[in-house]
C-alpha cells in the first residue's frame, strides 16, 4: 500500500523543515509554495542564528527552544553558519541595570555564556562602542536565511517529497468537516487542478491566518513587520546585540560582506501590503551607531521589510509583547476540523523544533508509529536542491 | 595538443608577431617612405636574412591567426567530428597560405 | 514622486505563448527597487513570476535584465537608472521557465561538482582578536549564485559546454583556499577545452558580477596557477 500523502502549504522555512521531518519518515509529501521558495519572510529574516539570549528574560519559553535548536543545527547543517558566537553589550547605565537579570536568565534557559572585559570586548571588536561598559559572549552565529531551508528543501526530494514552486493554494477541499486535499493554481500555465491529501498542513507564515480561512477556521495570527538595513562591510564579526530588553536596532548581524542592522516591529492586517517606512533606515542608521560609532558612515546596500508570523490576538500594539514561540493547531480538536494542521510562529532557527511537533501530530492523526530522526540526520549541501530530478 | 599548450603557442605566437610585426611594417611601409616599386621589394627581399624574417613571419601570422580563428570557431559548440574537420580545414589552409607564400620566394 | 513606465517580459509555455510584452506605469519613491515594482505589480496580478528571497542582495535569486544589462532587482533602484521607461526581462542563456523566472539547474550542474565549501576565513578587520572557541573569524562566499555572469558571458551564450564563469571562479576559490577539498582534482577540471581555456577574456563576467567575485579575473588566475604548476598540483601528467 502507498504511504500517505501528505501536503505542505508554505516553502519557508517552517514548510521546508515539516517537508523533510515528515518524508524521513517515509510518507508521501507535496510541498506547494506560490512563489520562489523561501520568497515569504524566511528569505528576508536577519540571518540570526538565535542562541536564545535575546529572549532569555522576557520569553524564556523561546529561548530554550533556541538554544536547544542551534545545537541541533551545528550538527545537522555543517559548513551553513558563519559561527563567530555573539556579543551583548552594555553601554548605558540602564544596561548595566538590566545586566543581573540577563546573566540570571541564560543560567535559567541553560545558554552557555561568557562575560569578558571591557577591553578584551575591544580587542574582538575594534569597531564597537568605546563606552562599552559590559560584555557577554554567547553562541550565536549568522545563517544564510535562503540556503538553509534549501537543505531541508534538498534533504526531503531526495526522499522523494515533491516541490512545486509557483503554485498558490486557492482552495483547500472538503468533504464535510474533513479536509481532502487542496484546489491550486500553477502560474506557470495558469492551469488550476487538485491535489488529493490524507493531511493538509498549514505552514503558510504569516499567511497562516488566510490560508485557515479557506477552510473556515481561524488562527490567531498576527503579522508583525519590521524594516532591515543592510550596508556594505563586515562592521563586526560576531554578532552584537545590545544587552537590554529587545527594542528596535539593537542586533547588527555581520553576513557575508555586509552588516545587517535590524530591527523594528508594528503590525499589519494583511502581510501582502508592508509598505517599507523609509523613515525606519535612518532609525536603524541611528541606533545601529549606539552599538558601532562607525557604521554612520557605511553604504546603504537595501533596506526591506518582512512580516513576522506571531501567535497573539488583536490588540497587539508593536509585536514585541507577543512571544516568539510556536503553536501546532490540530483543527480536529480545536475546530472539529478533520485533516488540517496549522504550524505558526517561531523562527527561522526552530523551524526543525517546530516541524517536529507537528509531524508527530501527523503521524499520530493517522495512527502510524514512526519516531522523528531530523536530530541527527545531516542535511544535503544547499546546491543539491537543484539537482536534476529524475 | 591540450588546451594549455594551444594557448600557450597562441600566446607565443602573438608575442613574436609585435615584433616580427613591427619589423614588417617598419621596413616595407615606412622606413624612407616604404618600398614602393617591384624592383625595390626584390632588392629587399634579395638579402637572405630577410628572407628568413619574413618566412618566419609568414608562417607565425598564419599560425596565430588561423589557429585564433579555430578558438573561436569552437566556442560555437561542435560536435567532435565537426571540431575535427574545422581543425583539419584550417590546417590545409594554412599549409596552402605558407606554401604559396614561400613559392613566391622562388618565383623573384 | 515620479511615474515610470515599466516593460516586462511575459512568457507561460502555453498560456502567453509567444513572448509579449505587458506595460505598467507605477509611482517611484527614491528608495524604490526594481524589486519592489515588481511584488507591487504582483499584488493586483498574482500571475506575474519572478524569483527573489532575501531582499538585499545576498541570496541571488532576482537576477534579471533591467534595460538590457545583468543585475539584481533588489539592490538596482529605479531612480538611479535615470529612465522613464524600464525595460525588464529574464537572464540570458539559461532555459526560461515563466516571465522573469530562469531555470538554475545547468547552472549548479556545472557549479556543485566543483565542490567548494560556502564557509571561507573572513578578511575583514584583520587586527581584530577571534574568541578561542572561534579560532579564526570565518564569513560565506561571495558567489551569490545569482547567473549573472552566465548571463552576460557571450561564449556562454554560444557554448553550453563551456564551464562557465560562476564554476571557474569556485575553483580558483578551492585553489586559493581549500579547505579539505583536493586541489589537483578541481585544477584537472578546469584544465580541459571546456575549461579555463575556453574563455576569451572579455571580462563581462566581472562587469556584471554583484559581488565582486571577480570569476574573469580568477580565470586569469587559473591559467597562470596551470601554468607556472605553483600549485600542489606539480609534476602531474
Ligand atoms: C524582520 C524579521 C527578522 C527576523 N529575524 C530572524 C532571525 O534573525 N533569526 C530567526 O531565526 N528568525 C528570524 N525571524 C523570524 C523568521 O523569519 C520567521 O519565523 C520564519 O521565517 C517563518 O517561516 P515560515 O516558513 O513559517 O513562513 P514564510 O517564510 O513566510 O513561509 C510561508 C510561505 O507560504 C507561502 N504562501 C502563502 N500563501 C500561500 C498560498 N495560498 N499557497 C501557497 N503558498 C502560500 C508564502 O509565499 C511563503 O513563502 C525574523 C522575522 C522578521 C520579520
Ligand atoms: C601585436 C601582435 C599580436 C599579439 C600580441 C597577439 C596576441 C594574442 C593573444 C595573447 C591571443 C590569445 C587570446 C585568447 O586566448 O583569447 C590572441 C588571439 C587571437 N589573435 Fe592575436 N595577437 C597579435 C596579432 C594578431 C594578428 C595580426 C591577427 C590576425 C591576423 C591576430 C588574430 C588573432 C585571433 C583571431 C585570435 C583569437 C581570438 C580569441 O581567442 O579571442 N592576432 N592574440
Ligand atoms: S572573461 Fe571569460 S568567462 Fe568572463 S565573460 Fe569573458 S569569456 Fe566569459
Ligand atoms: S560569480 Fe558573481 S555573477 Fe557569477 S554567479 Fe557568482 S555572484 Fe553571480
Ligand atoms: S532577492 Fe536575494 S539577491 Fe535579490
Amino acid at each position: 500500500m502507498n504511504p500517505p500523502h501528505v501536503v505542505v502549504i508554505g516553502g519557508g522555512a517552517t514548510g521546508a523543515a515539516v517537508a523533510h521531518d515528515l518524508a524521513l519518515r517515509g510518507l508521501r509529501v507535496t510541498v506547494v509554495e506560490r512563489g520562489e521558495v523561501t520568497s515569504g519572510t524566511t528569505g528576508r529574516h536577519h540571518g540570526l542564528l538565535h542562541s536564545g539570549a535575546r529572549y532569555a528574560v522576557k520569553d524564556q519559553e523561546s529561548a530554550k527552544e533556541c538554544i536547544e535548536e542551534n545545537m541541533i543545527l551545528r550538527r545537522i547543517a555543517p559548513g551553513s553558519f558563519e559561527l563567530n558566537n555573539g556579543l551583548f553589550v552594555a553601554i548605558t547605565d540602564e544596561d548595566m541595570a538590566y545586566r543581573p537579570a540577563f546573566l540570571e536568565g541564560l543560567e535559567t534557559c541553560g545558554i552557555p555564556y561568557k562575560e569578558i572585559t571591557p577591553q578584551e570586548a575591544l580587542a574582538r571588536e575594534p569597531n564597537l562602542n568605546p563606552a562599552v561598559k559590559a560584555a557577554v559572549e554567547v553562541p550565536d552565529g549568522t545563517m544564510d536565511a535562503m540556503r538553509l531551508p534549501l537543505r531541508f528543501l534538498a534533504t526531503a526530494q531526495s526522499h522523494g517529497a515533491r516541490i512545486l514552486t509557483y503554485t498558490e493554494v486557492e482552495e483547500i477541499l472538503m468533504q464535510g468537516r474533513t479536509v481532502t486535499g487542496v484546489r491550486v493554481r500553477d502560474h506557470v500555465t495558469e492551469q488550476t487542478y487538485t491535489i488529493g491529501a490524507d493531511i493538509v498542513v498549514n505552514a503558510g507564515g504569516a499567511w497562516a491566518g488566510k490560508i485557515a480561512a479557506l477552510a473556515g477556521v481561524d488562527v490567531p495570527l498576527q503579522p508583525s513587520p519590521g524594516v532591515l538595513v543592510a550596508v556594505y562591510g563586515r562592521w563586526n564579526n560576531m554578532v552584537l546585540n545590545r544587552m537590554h530588553r529587545s527594542g528596535d536596532g539593537d542586533i547588527i548581524v555581520p553576513q557575508r560582506t555586509l552588516s545587517v542592522i535590524g530591527t523594528s516591529s508594528w503590525v499589519v492586517e494583511d502581510p501582502d501590503r508592508l509598505e517599507m517606512k523609509a523613515e525606519h533606515i535612518d532609525l536603524m542608521y541611528e541606533y545601529g551607531a549606539q552599538l558601532v560609532p562607525a557604521i554612520r558612515e557605511a553604504k546603504l546596500r537595501a533596506a526591506w521589510a518582512a512580516a513576522r508570523p506571531l501567535i497573539g490576538s488583536g490588540g497587539a500594539q508593536t509585536g514585541r509583547e507577543l512571544s516568539r514561540t510556536f503553536k501546532c493547531f490540530d483543527h480536529a480538536e480545536r475546530d472539529g476540523v478533520e485533516g488540517f494542521v496549522t504550524i505558526a510562529g517561531g523562527k527561522a532557527t526552530t523551524a526543525r523544533g517546530m516541524a517536529e511537533v507537528t509531524a508527530n501530530v501527523v503521524v499520530k492523526k493517522l495512527g502510524l508509529d514512526a519516531p522523528c530522526r531530523t536530530r541527527e540526520v545531516v542535511l544535503l549541501p544547499h546546491t543539491a536542491y537543484y539537482r536534476r530530478r529524475a | 595538443m591540450r588546451p594549455k599548450t594551444q594557448w600557450l603557442w597562441q600566446a607565443f605566437s602573438g608575442l613574436l608577431l609585435v615584433f616580427l610585426l613591427a619589423l614588417h611594417l617598419t621596413v616595407n611601409h615606412f622606413a624612407a617612405g616604404g618600398l614602393l616599386t617591384y624592383e625595390d621589394i626584390v632588392a629587399y627581399l634579395a638579402q637572405p636574412w630577410v628572407r628568413v624574417l619574413e618566412t618566419l613571419f609568414l608562417l607565425t601570422v598564419t599560425y596565430h591567426a588561423l589557429a585564433g580563428v579555430r578558438g573561436i570557431l569552437l566556442d560555437l559548440n561542435l560536435t567532435t567530428a565537426a571540431a575535427r574537420r574545422v581543425t583539419l580545414g584550417l590546417t590545409v589552409l594554412g599549409v596552402l597560405i605558407c606554401a604559396y607564400g614561400l613559392w613566391l620566394f622562388t618565383t623573384l | 514622486m515620479a511615474e515610470v513606465t515599466f516593460k516586462i517580459y511575459r512568457y507561460k509555455p502555453g498560456a502567453i505563448d509567444p513572448p509579449r510584452y505587458d506595460t505598467y506605469r507605477v509611482s517611484i519613491e527614491p528608495h524604490t527597487t526594481v524589486l519592489d515594482v515588481l511584488e507591487h505589480l504582483r499584488l493586483d496580478d498574482p500571475t506575474l513570476t519572478y524569483r527573489h528571497s532575501c531582499h538585499h542582495g545576498s541570496c541571488g535569486t532576482c537576477g534579471m535584465l533591467v534595460n538590457g544589462k545583468e543585475v539584481l532587482a533588489c539592490v538596482t533602484r529605479v531612480a538611479d537608472l535615470k529612465t522613464d521607461t524600464v525595460v525588464i526581462e529574464p537572464l540570458r542563456h539559461q532555459p526560461l521557465i515563466s516571465d522573469l523566472v530562469v531555470d538554475m539547474t545547468p547552472f549548479f550542474e556545472k557549479y556543485e561538482p566543483v565542490g567548494m565549501p560556502y564557509i571561507r576565513e573572513s578578511e575583514y578587520l584583520p587586527h581584530s582578536q577571534p574568541p578561542e572557541e572561534v579560532g579564526a573569524y570565518t564569513r560565506f562566499e561571495n558567489c551569490l549564485e545569482c547567473g549573472l555572469c552566465l548571463s552576460a558571458c557571450p561564449v556562454v551564450g554560444s557554448d553550453p559546454d563551456y564551464l562557465g564563469p560562476a564554476a571557474l571562479a569556485a575553483a580558483a576559490r578551492v585553489v586559493q583556499e581549500p579547505r579539505g577539498q583536493d586541489v589537483p582534482t578541481v585544477l584537472a577540471m578546469v584544465d580541459t577545452e571546456e575549461g579555463c581555456w575556453r574563455c576569451h577574456a572579455a571580462m563581462e563576467c566581472s562587469e556584471v558580477c554583484p559581488n565582486d567575485v571577480d570569476p574573469g579575473g580568477l580565470i586569469m588566475f587559473l591559467r597562470r596557477e596551470l601554468l607556472t604548476g605553483t600549485s600542489r598540483s606539480g609534476g602531474k601528467r
